[in-house]
């Protein structure tokens, strides 16, 4: 247990005896009204109205109907496949909402894509902390094929997938990057899909790796490095994975994660690549601000040649350490508290209520 | 919404499940007897509940919204709520969960309305974090807080859930309404924060 947990643990405990056992007062409830013969029937409407309401009263418990929104601009990805709840899905995103299409037998933690709309991989536990990955491909009417577990034996991960990313695919899909923490140091694996064969960059306290995202070349690996010393700050690393070598830190810094400036101002949670090779688009949150300490959240492009924020600034509603871009770089997926959105020019739209997505890719 | 001197007791109902129903007499149809039983019993399951678990989620909304009065208004609402649905609270095992995160959302309403008092000149001053509690909790304790407070909502409440309650990964996704991945995220991250704002490593 860390300091922090320590203090953290210790607050609470004293905190919690400011409520001493046997101080509260007991229940009471209203009394429930009778209801006369003839509302019977507004009754029944109005239990099946609370049944819905009721669903989305619980908190977020009973997960809300999908919904549709505006349909989906044109030349955007018509199919995502999703973490639920640890279930592998595919849904149709073409009507604006998410309508399922398929369900994959077996449990999942994560799912990247290559941005061809066909080819997916997704990560899931093989037992203990090592994961295994399956590659699937969809048929047009999004019908995935069974997931065909890779070659190569499994990956040990200490951190889990969670977000910001820890998955990646290749754009060509020859590739998958793994990034995270194993027995204590900051790793980054990459699989080469075809043959199973892994090379792994690692270095002992390096805090954490997060945010993994290639570049259009398939060799570039683009990652998001949180040293674990305070007093030192998160910076965005390019590593060349064609070159000799297995240090984590030998790739290069190219920007720290804080941005400042007038427009846009703040921390890059996570950041993509995009497939033109002349920019990145990063989840930035700004500083807080009122009383409550709220933030804001925008989504920036930043140029690859100077790593300063260009063009377009999209306002996100929410904190989700999460974008993936399609393979055309137009398109963004995020997740904000497990419920996710989408990013067209430069227009946020949910695309369901339902808030137990663990990962989605398009 | 505060409860307190409403006239019914919620045990009363529990020991007059046909008043609690509605259902006049004793001569009641055999179907509404049997609904009037199952309500009896989530009934009893539900005061149960409350009886177990009141202090727990009590002291829960506490580290969330800053003080008692509150807090303790916050879990008689939720379990208020919770007893208006009985009828479809048909799994008493899922009970629990149900009431954590009734408790959690009726503490994020109550802090979006102390953002709009604030946005209208009003102010509040919750003494969890205020300096008069310092000489009830210690003033690093109260850094602890002042530094919670700091930290946007959800990860405040992922990190009560987490380190108060001793919740696993996935009862905080079934409380908080996101999923698994989210909260590890969001409680790493919290807790990234927390140690930055006190000056520790994480």
């Amino acid at each position: 247990m860390t300091r922090t947990e320590e203090r953290l643990r210790d607050a609470f405990g004293a905190a919690a005896a400011g409520i001493p056992d046997g101080s509260l007062v007991p229940l009471t409830v209203p009394s429930r009204r009778r209801h006369r013969p003839w509302f019977a029937p507004a009754a029944v409407a109005a239990g099946l109205a609370a049944v819905v309401v009721g669903g989305a009263a619980v908190g977020g418990v009973v997960p809300h109907t999908t919904r549709s929104g505006p349909a989906a601009p044109a030349g955007a990805p018509r199919h995502v496949v999703a973490i639920r709840d640890g279930r592998a899905v595919v849904e149709d995103a073409a009507g604006g909402g998410l309508t399922q299409v398929a369900a994959l037998p077996g449990r999942y933690d994560a799912v990247a894509a290559t941005g061809d709309r066909r080819t997916f991989f997704l990560a899931g536990k093989a037992g203990g902390d090592s994961y295994a990955f399956y590659r699937l491909a969809l048929g047009a009417d999004g019908k995935p094929s069974a997931p065909q577990r890779l070659p190569g034996g499994t990956v040990r991960l200490d951190s889990g997938f969670g977000k910001p990313e820890n998955l990646a695919a290749s754009p060509d899909g020859s590739r998958l990057a793994v990034v995270g923490t194993a027995a204590g140091r900051s790793e980054a694996v990459v699989i080469d899909v075809r043959t199973g064969g892994h090379r792994t960059w690692s270095t002992p306290g390096a805090g954490t790796v997060t945010s993994a995202t290639w570049a259009p070349d398939n060799r570039v690996l683009g990652f998001l490095q949180s040293p674990g010393d305070a007093s030192e700050h998160a910076v965005l690393r390019l590593l060349d994975t064609g070159r000799p070598g297995s240090d984590l830190l030998s790739s290069r810094v190219v920007r720290p994660a804080e941005v400042t400036g007038t427009r846009v101002d703040g921390l890059i949670n996570v950041f993509v690549l995009n497939p033109d090779g002349r920019t990145a688009t990063a989840q930035i949150q700004g500083p807080k601000h009122g009383r409550n300490d709220d933030a804001s959240f925008v989504l920036a492009t930043l140029s690859t040649g100077t790593w300063q924020p260009t063009g377009r600034a999209v306002r996100l509603p929410g904190d989700s350490f999460f974008v993936k871009a399609d393979g055309s770089g137009a398109h963004f997926l995020q997740l904000v508290d497990g419920r996710p959105g989408r990013v067209d020019g430069d227009a946020f739209t949910w695309l369901s209520g339902a808030a137990d997505y663990d990962d989605v890719a398009w | 919404m505060s409860v307190r001197g409403v006239e019914t007791d919620i045990v009363a109902n529990m020991r007059h499940p046909r008043r609690a129903s509605g259902a006049p007499g004793t001569d009641v149809p055999v179907a509404g007897g049997a609904a009037a039983d199952d309500r009896a019993a989530a009934t009893a399951a539900l005061v149960a509940l409350f009886r177990e678990h009141q202090l727990a989620l009590a002291r829960t909304a506490l580290m969330i919204v800053g003080d008692r009065a509150t807090a303790e208004d916050v879990v008689q609402d939720a379990f208020v709520d919770l007893y208006r649905r009985i009828d479809r609270l048909t799994d008493h095992h899922r009970m629990l969960p149900y009431a954590r995160a009734a408790v959690v959302n009726k503490c994020r309403t109550v802090l979006r309305r102390r953002k709009l008092a604030f946005r209208a000149g009003r102010t509040h001053e919750p003494p969890v974090w205020s300096a008069e509690s310092a000489a009830m909790l210690g003033e690093e304790r109260r850094e602890v807080f002042l530094a919670l407070r700091r930290l946007p909502q959800r990860r405040r409440e992922a990190l009560v859930l987490r380190y108060y309650l001793d919740l696993d990964e996935r009862e905080i996704a079934e409380t908080m309404g996101i999923g698994v991945g989210t909260v590890r995220s969001t409680v790493s991250r919290a807790l990234a924060s927390l140690a930055d704002l006190l000056g520790e490593k994480a």
